[in-house]
């Protein structure tokens, strides 16, 4: 073992001295950056994975894909538009798969009783969360999404304005912004709730599975679930309607198109309170 | 005999006890049965009224009753993919020392398993149909034999189907490429999603030579009166697919289990 060398300064993890304060983005850094650097490592397995996340992304389209073939329009939009709108809603959703995907197994900590090692360290549960399982394959979906979106908006639209970019830009952000919200709800739920990841599912992975079809076409209660209460649809189908000029139902305006970021502000202040409240309701078992 | 019978009691008692689970997993099929209602009636609507043989009311059908499967049919392989993290963790061992075959102890848990979902997620996924789209159902008794008979087939073609791709795990250290692979395969190709009669021809008829709809799309074709005047010859395909999966089955465990190497005891 060497001898510590006089005079230089002991270094931690983090590459910083040790008498500074450790700052959250330099944790978030070290924490993601282990995760990263031990999924690296397998090569083969990683591209496998990101491989069987894109085949699945267009796996899932075939079913809008065959419904297209039977009727030339479902819901006020033709085959390209509901591509667009189903490649915006996985482009938002694989953004907030990718970094809060882990969160909606919080339930799973409270059953195996790992909660408490995560509670007794300095820094709060939802970090913790979020960075213990960051997983790459994850990417798979983003990747889709960063090479169909800008394609499909470029075929289908020919009537660019300044607005339509910005709302082109702003859909998938404000839909990442929506879906991170409601995985911070669903872990809450799940903490409480142990076994009920199937309802949080109900929602979510609904909620997702709406996003990425013509709105037109849902029952009218699913529809109105979907924007207003897990605003899902704002995220997608709504600002694609816009942009593309698909029609919308009787009495839907189109600046309900512009309001996913909104949207995800009062999805995401919800679901910390809900958060907050669900460690409040934790009782350890003293494991 | 009697040790698969305990097998198959032991099975449903233990998925009838996941009560809050089967609640909450009836909340979610019945979010999806909604959405792809929309969808599958939306494009009726928008052909004319009747997609390849299916009317409005057909299709509702056909989704509340592929919804109301998920309980009792296995599509997704959950149960088999116990027994590929049992041949990970070494516990595949105790299946082996059992005094029955392996392939009628999971079959006989599974049965258990499915009969389990009948009461609690089949009936009352029916029962959200019947209120929200409306539901147009054989009348016959027989005809709901036969449809059982074909749900108990489709899901023995699934458990196998998937214990094929679980029992992998005895050569590869890990499977989940392969898992995710199939996943796609039977969502898409089995009359999940949509049904098969929708698929463009050539497709119809490649999936048509597989035992992929025989996993999924036939009990719904005995329950949306799809079938009618070919029940027996249906219900023989499948029957002739699980005894070929069947079969294929006991070949791989058998090569398999000669390369595997337990450590210890």
């Amino acid at each position: 073992m060497a001898e510590p060398v006089v005079g230089s300064r002991p270094r931690t993890v983090l590459g910083l001295g040790d008498d500074r304060p450790v700052t959250w983005l330099a944790m978030i850094r070290v924490l993601v950056g282990s995760r990263l650097r031990s999924q690296l490592a397998y090569r083969t397995s990683l591209a496998l994975d990101l491989f069987s996340q894109a085949f699945l992304v267009a796996s899932e389209f075939i079913e809008i894909w065959v419904l297209l073939v039977h009727a030339p329009v479902l819901g006020g939009m033709t085959l390209s538009q509901a591509a667009l709108v189903y490649v915006c809603s996985q482009f938002g959703f694989g953004l907030a798969d990718l970094l809060f995907g882990e969160l909606e197994n919080a339930g799973d900590f409270v059953k195996q009783g790992r909660l408490e090692t995560l509670l007794v360290r300095p820094t709060s549960l939802l970090t913790q969360l979020v960075t213990t399982d960051f997983q790459l394959r994850r990417l798979g979906r983003v990747l889709v999404g960063v090479i169909a979106y800008p394609w499909l908006l470029v075929a289908t639209v020919d009537d660019w304005t300044a607005a339509k970019v910005g709302l082109a830009v702003i859909a998938p952000l404000g839909g990442a912004g929506i879906f991170t919200g409601l995985q911070v709800w669903a872990g809450a739920f799940t903490m409480v709730v142990v076994d009920g990841k199937q309802a949080s599912n109900a929602v979510m992975y609904g909620g997702k599975f709406a996003s990425g079809v013509p709105g037109g076409a849902l029952f009218t209660p699913v529809r109105v679930f979907f924007t207003f209460v897990a605003p899902t649809l704002l995220s997608a189908w709504l600002p694609m309607a816009v942009v593309s000029g698909a029609g919308l139902p009787h009495g839907w305006p189109a600046w309900l198109g512009w309001l996913s970021p909104v949207a995800a502000l009062v999805v995401w202040a919800t679901g910390l309170v809900a958060w907050g409240r669900a460690i409040r309701h934790y009782t350890g078992a003293g494991g | 005999m009697r040790a698969l019978w305990e097998l198959v009691i032991g099975g449903f008692r233990r998925w009838a006890r996941y009560r809050v689970a089967t609640l909450t997993a009836l909340l979610a099929n019945s979010v999806f049965g909604l959405i792809r209602a929309s969808l599958l009636l939306a494009a009726v609507q928008a052909a004319g009224g009747t997609v390849n043989g299916y009317t409005a009311a057909s299709a509702a059908t056909y989704v509340w009753v592929t919804q109301a499967m998920l309980g009792p049919v296995e599509l997704w392989g959950s149960y088999p993919r116990e027994v590929g993290l049992r041949i990970k963790s070494g516990d595949f061992a105790v299946d082996l020392l059992r005094p029955a075959h392996p392939l009628a102890q999971w079959w006989a848990t599974d049965l258990g398993r499915g009969a389990s979902q009948l009461l609690p997620r089949f009936i009352p996924m029916m029962l959200v149909g019947a209120v929200t789209t409306g539901l147009v159902l054989p009348t016959q008794p027989w005809l709901w034999l036969a449809f059982l008979c074909s749900m108990v087939l489709a899901n023995t073609l699934c458990l196998f189907c998937w214990l094929v791709v679980n029992l992998l795990g005895l050569w590869l250290v890990d499977i989940r490429g392969f898992l995710v692979f199939f996943m796609v395969v039977f969502n898409t190709l089995s009359g999940f999603l949509v049904p098969v009669q929708w698929f463009p021809d050539w497709l119809r008829t490649l999936v048509g030579h597989t035992f992929l709809p025989s996993m999924w799309q036939t009990p719904a074709d005995l329950a949306t009166g799809l079938a009618r005047g070919r029940v027996l010859e249906v219900l023989t395909t499948q029957l002739g697919w699980v005894l070929v999966l069947g079969l294929v089955v006991a070949l791989v465990l058998r090569w398999g289990t000669r390369s595997l190497e337990v450590q210890g005891g």
